[in-house]
């Protein structure tokens, strides 16, 4: 049982210093398509450190959707932008101040809130496959938020056209 | 559980290694003589004129999006697929109407041409 934990400490700072490593390059990138391809790395990430919580779903659901689909989202809205893939070399102080003001909050709000919060920890970690579990509660407890998601995203098709349709 | 990422996890790394070994070997073992025919983009293509980041048609967005809508429909079927055999009739019942809403969004997608190309 040592053997694994090491093994999965090993790999958990492995990938936590790639995700660091990969968001850097995603935000000191110059060009949006590279920006937008070391977002892939960064997300790819948040992909295994679900493999490393056992939520076998949550990962593959998120290479599928976000990795997958909501990338190619960001491709197409990145080529869709006339002119503006390569980001000008230097913004306005004012707004430099204020984006490194917003980041700064941002990341004390975080950081004070995974301190300060008491966590529930499992006492013993789960290790069995969750997708039957989740399919079993999808369809009993939780049926109304899934029929409500369901209509959700048909909201979104039919918002997306209706906006896209006008060229 | 966790053991049976292992697969994956070695699949991850060949795939990783696969296309930088011989990227790296090509670059060590073969002679370099560039000339300006080599070094264009593509040899014995086109070159290219003005700028190459041009704006994309804003039709591609939308299929993106609907390919983004029917990815997460997809995700859902999966547990309730491996969950099937303990739901039964009910089970079933409920996928059909989840599957019927969004199948009122494809035929509005059908009904506004959204789906064909001009």
């Amino acid at each position: 049982m040592a053997a694994t934990d090491v093994f999965v400490a090993i790999v958990f700072y492995l990938v936590a210093a790639t995700m660091i490593l990969a968001g850097a390059s995603m935000v000191l990138a110059r060009n949006m398509v590279r920006s937008a391809l070391w977002l892939v790395l960064t997300l790819a990430g948040v992909a295994v450190m679900y493999v490393l919580l056992s939520a076998d779903f949550l990962a593959v659901a998120q290479i599928l959707v976000y990795v997958g689909a909501i990338m190619i989202l960001m491709l197409f809205a990145i080529m869709l932008t006339p002119n503006q893939v390569d980001l000008p070399s230097a913004a306005p102080q004012a707004q430099r101040i204020s984006a490194a003001l917003t980041a700064l909050a941002v990341f004390g709000i975080s950081v004070f809130v995974m301190l300060s919060h008491r966590w529930n920890v499992r006492a013993v970690p789960l290790d069995a496959p969750s997708s039957e579990r989740l399919g079993v509660l999808l369809m009993s407890t939780y049926v109304l938020p899934f029929e409500i998601a369901s209509l959700l995203l048909t909201a979104g098709m039919i918002g997306a056209i209706v906006i896209a349709r006008e060229e | 559980m966790l053991e049976s990422f292992g697969p994956v996890a070695i699949f991850v790394v060949v795939a990783a290694i696969f296309p930088i070994l011989p990227l790296v070997l090509g670059s060590l073992i073969a002679p370099k003589k560039p000339d300006r025919v080599k070094l264009q983009p593509y040899e014995s293509g086109m070159e290219t004129i003005g700028p190459t980041h041009i704006q994309f048609r804003t039709r591609y967005y939308l299929y993106a999006l609907i390919f983004v809508i029917f990815d997460v429909e997809a995700i859902y079927l999966f547990p309730w697929a491996v969950a099937l055999d303990q739901l039964g009739l009910f089970g079933l019942i409920e996928m059909g109407i989840f599957i019927a809403f969004l199948l009122v969004a494809f035929a509005y997608a059908w009904k506004k041409r959204a789906l064909e190309w001009e």
